[in-house]
């Protein structure tokens, strides 16, 4: 999602045309505190970008400097298409209304014509399960109810830039699952552009580009796929030829600085960052029933970026 | 296409469905325009000082109630949707609506107690004082 190293995006100050939001080198300050710091990010029609970090990284308030709502330092942020429709981490809703009421009121904020606006507000009400509470007033509702009415009234919301600041924390595994569904179907039929800020890596890991920020700078970005080689260590799963392991452990690990344990009857092989686990697995495939390359998990990958950057980040 | 006068329209539903809604609120709407019918009522009758002053100072601070409550996140998050313009408009236009059912009350108690009366003319201009009073205090007062 970032300017810096992708072939994707047209060179500073130029608009290229699928994109439609684009920042570039936003900073913001909040007294002595650098919250964001030459951050430029772009997002192309038909996408959905994570902006991945910890708590305090700048993720919130790149999304309200995205939506406007505050005015960077330095730096500039362009829309192509309207204003874009922004959830909030904490709630943003009147307390005495109840879900339908909010709903209606969005509805027609949002320009939804009159003979769609019913059954856009019942559909957005069933998604994120709100029926049951639709005439009960927020302010009675739990932490949980009041997230998903959150996102109800940015979900009916027919922009094309949505931007959702921690749009899946407090919500249960059920509505999780079918609020990603809609986010997808968001995407790939209205080719809406979503943006969302997260500290999850399972909602990073269903993002198209990811771009990971730790105390207001950009570590990384890209796809999944190059966050993992950016982190370069993979496991090697080796089932043995029988009851005989393979051979040449202590060669291998002597010669690619490797670790090794054993796990249900195979040889879990962690490789170091410098090797290369393809030349690996050549060389040890003749010696083995089956061998397979696992992945790390996008979580261990991303907290190893933020931690190379931040090394005393887990003694604090 | 949704026009403008529907957006308006329904902030305004909103706002006055906020104040109908708050306890609080709602009894002091009620409350200070009652007070002040009651105070008018018994200068009309008792002292010769023009009661229409104490018309004014109600209706002000009936307006300062209204004011309270307005810079709420909830507030920050529909004006950013509706615009600046059509957000202000519906309040004036909820802000309008009480402070005349305020005056209705104000007067008719004063009326009912010391046969007070007032002209329409001073009476709309109260209203436009206090509406002055309460725009002023809104931009003043923090929310949440």
């Amino acid at each position: 999602m970032t300017l810096a190293g992708s072939q994707r995006f047209a060179p500073m100050g130029v608009f290229l045309m699928q994109e439609r939001i684009r920042a570039e080198n936003l900073s913001k300050r909040y007294g002595s505190l650098t919250a964001l710091e030459a951050v430029s990010v772009a997002a192309l029609r038909e996408e959905v970008c994570g902006v991945f970090g910890p708590s305090g990284s700048g993720k919130s308030v790149l999304i309200r400097l995205l939506a406007g709502m505050e005015t960077p330092d330095s730096g500039t942020v362009f829309h192509s298409e309207g204003k874009p429709a922004v959830s909030f981490a904490e709630p943003a809703l009147d307390e005495s209304l109840t879900p339908l009421e909010i709903l209606n009121l969005h509805a027609v904020l949002y320009g939804i014509p009159r003979t769609k606006r019913r059954g856009a507000v019942r559909e957005t009400l069933s998604l994120l399960d709100l029926d049951s509470v639709r005439d009960t007033r927020v302010s009675t509702l739990s932490t949980g109810l009041r997230k998903q009415v959150e996102l109800a009234r940015v979900l009916i919301s027919p922009s094309a830039i949505l931007l959702l600041d921690e749009p899946m924390s407090g919500l249960d595994n059920i509505v999780r699952e079918r609020v990603w569904n809609h986010l997808l179907m968001l995407k790939s039929l209205e080719h809406r552009t979503i943006v969302i800020a997260t500290a999850r890596p399972e909602d990073a890991e269903l993002c198209d580009r990811i771009t990971v920020l730790n105390r207001g700078r950009v570590l990384a970005d890209g796809t999944v796929s190059r966050l993992r080689s950016l982190v370069g260590t993979e496991a090697v799963v080796i089932k043995p030829l029988g009851p005989k392991r393979p051979g040449g452990r202590g060669a291998w690990a002597e010669k690619r600085a490797i670790t090794m344990a054993e796990q249900d009857g195979s040889l879990v092989v962690e490789m170091s960052a410098d090797s290369r686990p393809a030349e690996f697995v050549r060389e040890v495939s003749g010696q083995a029933a089956a061998v397979r390359l696992r992945p790390k998990g996008l979580g261990v990958v991303l907290e190893e970026l933020i931690a190379r950057s931040d090394p005393g980040r887990a003694e604090r | 296409m949704i026009s403008t006068a529907e957006k308006v329209w329904a902030l305004m539903i909103r706002e006055v469905r906020l104040l109908g809604r708050s306890r609080t609120r709602l009894a002091c709407i009620l409350a200070v325009p009652l007070a002040g019918g009651i105070v008018c009522g018994w200068m009309t009758r008792t002292t010769a000082l023009p009661p229409v002053y104490c018309l004014m100072i109600f209706l002000a601070l009936g307006a300062l109630v209204l004011s309270l409550d307005q810079g709420t996140r909830a507030s920050h998050a529909v004006r950013m949707i509706s615009g600046r313009t059509v957000f202000d408009s519906a309040w004036v236009a909820a802000a309008c609506l009480v402070l005349i059912a305020q005056a209705a009350v104000l007067t008719a108690s004063a009326a009912l107690i010391g046969g007070f009366r007032v002209s329409a003319g001073i009476l709309a201009g109260t209203i436009g004082v206090s509406l002055v009073v309460s725009t002023i205090a809104r931009r003043l007062l923090p929310g949440d």
